[in-house]
């Protein structure tokens, strides 16, 4: 993996790519190229409310904060920031 | 005969419950904590209006809550009316129009919800964790509901504009469980069954709640989104209750299995205890049943100990099953003379296609094949199968054009053929769109599409994509002049899972006047996924590609 990812990025990225995902994505970015299915969605979202001990609301959760590995990202960081305080 | 309670009151085995394996840790209901708890809210049902008859609306994930209204319902002769909600709530004005249809249809009296759904809760729901004291209620209960009397009507076809309820009485609900106990032989003493399929889901209600009161098994419930949050629980939980049965759509077990090849936490004989492993509630590609019988073993799972089944809502749940105990049958047919022809011949190499045995009919149920307005005598003929059984349902309740029943055969609208008794499905007749077990009317997938500025209205499609086993959604979408192709596949495939929580695994975005013009539904998505099939889309201007498979 050659580019530069956030932490957070990166954690999503390699769980899609050891848990969820068949074939290795290479540069690609799995969220922008919508390789996930729904199912895949709701696995992801489990993930990072285990790993970041945070709970989202459900319209926090609308397709467009998927959209990229950074954009899930930033969610992430924003939700921990509000929990933190 | 008796109706629900009697027959939960009689039943045989060991005290026994359902155990609902919540975040919080396990909540064991027993069945004679289930029934006195019954009668305290069925007086609350009474005190708030509830007759006899009435429906009662319950909404909420699977849990203590929904049992005990569920039971309380039944025990003033009421209906239960299960609402049906995505997994996540992204637009609650799409859920709540939703919910309003089915509310409206079944005309529910009262609606018991979970105060965690307080957004898409139809007007004036009662919280169903309301707990006043029951001193100044009635105090008389009606009599027992008569067998004949309607217990449940269950939604599980038709869309938001037209819903359609399949009203289910106790009889119909008793016959179907003592069939399907009686082809798998449940034991009290040695059988459990796991499950995690939703209570608005046929599946969830008949095999998971009602089944294990009914028969005296113990039950074991997994909430639906425990299961979609780590679809691996599912296998753990099979391991650490001991489940014998377990059932699930193919593509869940699918789902599960390449998940589980991959754990580091799931214990390598989790499935040991299972005899029964069923794929039920979609149609079952061959491949996943190989991919089924190579995996399984390392988890425990022997491949003698999968099964198949075909049912449906009108008849309350099963149809057939396969025999117990002898895995599952793939039957190889000519590709050409089943689609051209509708025989199914049986042959093999590349001109052959698989097609899964469901099994046999259910004790009581009798099944025959129609192909073109003909009853077929002789088997391996392709046609609509139709059903007769003292399980299925009175009728439709919501508006209803089409009469479902010939001469007290139900018409499912499936496709399949009969070989040596077996059924094999070939083919679902209806548009229904079902994604992990779930339902989706293809015209609510294009009506949130349609909300989509950049695409024309009213120019939308739906459909299964082909050889996807139908758990892939395309959607099918005429742009309007001057938008930009990939933005519009974007914005559709948003608009269509924040509505309904279904990703489509394709977008298809066509040119003005690609979509033929017919008046039916029904035949411009059957022209367009022929046009798939055979790679023949014409005016496409962008395709937006699957995951790597």
């Amino acid at each position: 993996m050659t580019r530069a990812l956030s932490e957070e990025a990166a954690d999503v990225l390699s769980f899609l790519q050891t848990r969820i995902l068949d074939e290795p994505c290479g540069d690609a970015d799995p969220l922008a190229e919508e390789w996930l299915d729904s199912l895949a969605m709701e696995e992801l979202i489990g993930f990072l409310e285990d790993r970041y001990r945070i709970r989202f609301d459900d319209d926090e959760l609308v397709a467009e904060q998927f959209a990229s590995l950074e954009s899930v990202a930033a969610l992430v960081r924003r939700k921990r920031a509000a929990t933190a305080r | 005969m008796t109706n629900l309670l009697g027959a939960i009151e009689g039943a045989p085995g060991p005290s026994s419950g359902i155990t609902f394996h919540l975040d919080d840790g396990p909540v064991m209901c027993s069945r004679d904590e289930i029934l006195e708890r019954g009668e305290d809210d069925a007086r609350r049902l009474l005190a708030w209006g509830v007759e006899p008859g009435d429906t009662v609306g319950v909404l909420g994930p699977n849990g203590p809550p929904w049992l005990r209204w569920a039971v309380a319902t039944w025990r003033v002769g009421a209906v239960v009316v299960p609402l049906g909600f995505p997994l996540r709530v992204r637009d609650p004005s799409f859920v709540r129009r939703q919910l309003a249809s089915h509310v409206d249809a079944a005309r529910c009296r009262v609606i018991l919800a979970d105060p965690g759904l307080r957004n898409i809760a139809p007007e004036g729901a009662r919280s169903w964790d309301v707990d006043l004291g029951v001193e100044s209620l009635p105090s008389p209960l009606p009599p027992p509901a008569e067998p004949s009397s309607t217990a449940v009507i269950q939604f599980t076809s038709g869309s938001t504009a037209d819903p359609k309820g399949a009203v289910l009485s106790h009889r119909a609900i008793l016959a179907a469980i003592g069939g399907l106990s009686e082809a798998y032989a449940l034991d009290p003493v040695r059988d459990r069954l796991l499950g995690w399929l939703p209570f608005f889901h046929d599946n969830g209600l008949f095999g998971y709640l009602v089944r294990p009161l009914v028969t005296g098994v113990d039950g074991h419930v997994l909430p639906t989104a425990r299961f979609a949050r780590d679809p691996v629980s599912w296998f753990q939980l099979c391991g650490s209750t001991g489940a014998t049965f377990t059932s699930g759509p193919p593509s869940a077990w699918g789902v599960a299995m390449a998940r589980a090849g991959r754990s580091e936490t799931l214990s390598p004989g989790s499935l040991r205890s299972l005899t029964h492993a069923v794929l039920a509630a979609e149609g079952i590609d061959p491949a996943l049943v190989r991919r089924m019988e190579t995996a399984g073993p390392s988890l425990g799972l022997h491949p003698t100990s999968l099964g198949t089944g075909y049912g449906l809502a009108e008849a309350t749940l099963g149809v057939t099953v396969s025999e117990p105990g002898t895995g599952i049958h793939v039957d190889r047919v000519d590709r050409d003379a089943l689609a051209g022809r509708g025989e199914a011949v049986p042959a093999a190499g590349t001109s052959a296609r698989g097609v899964v045995s469901c099994g046999r009919a259910l004790p009581g149920v009798e099944i025959r094949i129609r192909s073109h307005a003909r009853v077929c005598a002789e088997e391996r003929t392709n046609g609509e199968i139709e059903v007769r059984s003292p399980s299925l349902m009175d009728r439709y309740q919501g508006s209803v054009t089409e009469e479902p029943f010939t001469g007290g055969w139900l018409r499912t609208g499936d496709l399949g053929y009969l070989a040596d008794g077996e059924l094999h499905i070939t083919g679902r007749s209806k548009d229904m769109l079902i994604v992990m077990g779930r339902n989706h009317s293809p015209e609510d997938l294009e009506w949130a599409a349609s909300t989509v500025r950049e695409v024309r209205p009213g120019r939308c499609v739906a459909f299964g994509w082909p050889g996807s086993g139908e758990d892939v959604v395309a959607l099918a979408v005429e742009i309007r002049t001057g938008a930009d192709p990939a933005r519009t596949a974007r914005a559709v495939r948003h608009a269509v899972f924040d509505a309904t929580s279904v990703m489509p695994g394709r977008v298809l975005v066509l040119e003005p006047d690609s979509i033929p013009k017919t008046s039916s539904g029904k035949l411009r998505r059957a022209a367009m996924r022929d046009a798939a099939e055979r790679g023949q889309l014409s005016g496409s201007t962008w395709i937006q590609e699957g995951p790597p498979r």
